[in-house]
């Protein structure tokens, strides 16, 4: 298509009105969308290829920018507590992420023989961004 | 001896610029003025504003010789005469007009981007894509208005003013200056005035397209990129590109070995360069020289007039564009794509990402959809820089 398009533009390089050529007109439109969209379709299936060859054996453990904190204390297996803070609306996402790092102590504990137990879990009381996603907007948001 | 001092006074009055300014170029400067304001003081992308309006002024001086338009208008330049009878600004302008300055900023712009995002979320590529088909309406928009006889331009200038909708000024100046380089000054100046707007443009449209239920969407974690993917993307995505559209291989091939550069961590010196000097020096010989294009001859005309209506046309439908696209997404992936971030598909980086990310906070102050919406908005570089080479390979 691109060739074609190439074609008719050869004929009159330069001082290619309008009016005359209208069908290359809506030729270039066309194309230079298809061709805009094709490419990017291809460099998005390469990309997920690329990242299911690469990340085979990732295990995705997601964690989000807030993170309440919990307190750990000594004695009975784990058990996860109700946030104490209810007007947060991180709530169904906080249950998770307080689920995972328990179990990630957890784990880490059981190696000496110790077991964890959550006693409550506080909300710390910060700015809107912590410290790395500020750091991350900031990286991103430099002018240039 | 008196009248040897008075004939050399009158020779100097009668070639200074005060005896040979026509009215044009004294509007011309003081334009420049308005520019020099707009940077300095509104901040309007002072990088790259605040040269190209002290290079209107400079070209606009009678006398002074610096710019010579005639010498590069011609289909056959004589560089022989450019070196011998070029002014300042005629041999800085060679880096533009053989294409040297562009690539080399795209270089300094591959090595601050990064493309975590949008390699843990591939499907961002489609709202860069989306977003450029402001390019191709804005290019329909021109032909039409001179099909009207409104203007007159060409094929080649109206795929240069359409290039405008990438909001991408080294990819503008590129197309520019290949196929409409008499258009350069103009285009230039749109594309950075708009630029510097987008916040203004793109928020409007954005509130219009999107239902509140849509824009307080949250989306999902982005996950971790390795770095061997980082490494590869570059590669991959140079390689895919100049295979399919050559004419796209100086600027994509600059950015992503910019990025490789960056993301290799093995040459630290070499990015610490192509960031900050590198850029530097290239940024403002090519703001000084795209302004000296801007003579009155040039620059006072309806053309330019149609030119900043169809910039502000542009940019109106590359946003409109990636919102919508980013709806379809969202529709199609059952609820999971906030549509915001389908406008930050226009190349201007990071704004457009910034305002995905502030018109998304006040619908909900805590959503975060900064970096989701950087990868769209870095697709939109790579997006910009394919359509200029599906531009340049049908009318270059």
């Amino acid at each position: 298509m691109v060739e074609i398009a190439k074609l008719l533009a050869s004929v009159t390089k330069g001082t290619t009105v309008p009016s005359e050529h209208v069908d290359m007109m809506w030729a270039t439109l066309v194309t230079g969308i298809v061709v805009v969209f094709l490419i990017l379709v291809l460099l998005v299936f390469i990309l997920w290829l690329l990242g299911k060859v690469l990340n085979m054996n990732f295990k995705s453990k997601t964690a989000a920018p807030e993170k309440p904190k919990t307190a750990p204390a000594q004695a009975a297996p784990v058990t996860v507590t109700a946030p104490a803070e209810a007007e947060s609306e991180y709530d169904e996402d906080d249950s998770e992420i307080i689920a995972v790092i328990a179990a990630a102590i957890a784990a880490y504990g059981e190696a000496d023989g110790k077991q964890y137990k959550i006693a409550s879990v506080k909300r710390k009381e910060k700015a809107l961004r912590g410290n790395w996603s500020a750091a991350g907007i900031h990286e991103n948001t430099r002018p240039f | 001896m008196l009248e040897t001092f008075w004939e050399t006074i009158k020779t100097l009055a009668a070639e200074s610029a005060f005896a040979n300014i026509s009215w044009q170029q004294g509007v011309m400067i003081l334009l420049s003025f308005l520019l020099m304001y707009l940077a300095i003081v509104k901040k309007f992308e002072p990088l790259l504003l605040l040269p190209i309006a002290f290079g209107m002024a400079l070209t606009n001086i009678p006398g002074a010789e610096l710019y010579h338009p005639e010498f590069f208008m011609t289909g056959n330049i004589d560089y022989g005469q450019v070196l011998h009878d070029g002014g300042l600004l005629d041999i800085l302008y060679l880096g533009v007009k053989l294409q040297l300055f562009p690539p080399l900023i795209f270089l300094g712009i591959g090595t601050m981007t990064d493309f975590g995002p949008l390699i843990a979320n591939p499907k961002s590529f489609l709202l860069g894509a989306a977003a450029q088909a402001g390019i191709f309406f804005t290019f329909i928009g021109a032909c039409l208005l001179s099909m009207t006889g409104i203007t007159s331009f060409t094929m080649e200038q109206a795929a240069s003013i359409g290039i405008i909708g990438g909001a991408d000024g080294p990819t503008a100046i590129f197309v520019t200056s290949r196929l409409a380089p008499e258009m350069l000054g103009s285009i230039a100046v749109a594309a950075y005035s708009y630029m510097a707007l987008v916040p203004f443009i793109q928020r409007p449209i954005m509130l219009a397209l999107t239902t509140k239920k849509e824009r307080s969407i949250r989306m999902k974690q982005l996950r971790t990129v390795s770095k061997r993917e980082r490494i590869i993307f570059p590669i991959a995505v140079t390689l895919l590109v100049s295979f399919i559209v050559p004419d796209a291989t100086a600027l994509v091939g600059m950015l992503m070995l910019g990025n490789l550069f960056r993301e290799s961590g093995v040459v630290d010196r070499l990015v610490k360069t192509a960031q900050n000097e590198l850029m530097n020096i290239v940024t403002i010989m090519l703001g000084v020289t795209v302004g000296a294009t801007a003579t009155a001859a040039n620059f006072l005309s309806i053309e330019t007039l149609a030119i900043i209506l169809l910039g502000l046309i542009a940019f109106s439908i590359g946003t409109a564009s990636g919102v919508l696209f980013a709806k379809l997404m969202n529709k199609l992936s059952g609820g999971t794509i906030n549509p915001l971030i389908g406008s930050a598909g226009v190349s201007a980086v990071p704004m457009a990402a910034r305002v995905s990310q502030k018109v998304g906070a006040e619908t909900d102050p805590s959503n975060f959809l900064l970096m989701h919406a950087m990868g769209p908005n870095v697709s939109g570089v790579i997006g910009s820089a394919v359509a200029a080479g599906v531009l340049l390979s049908i009318f270059g």
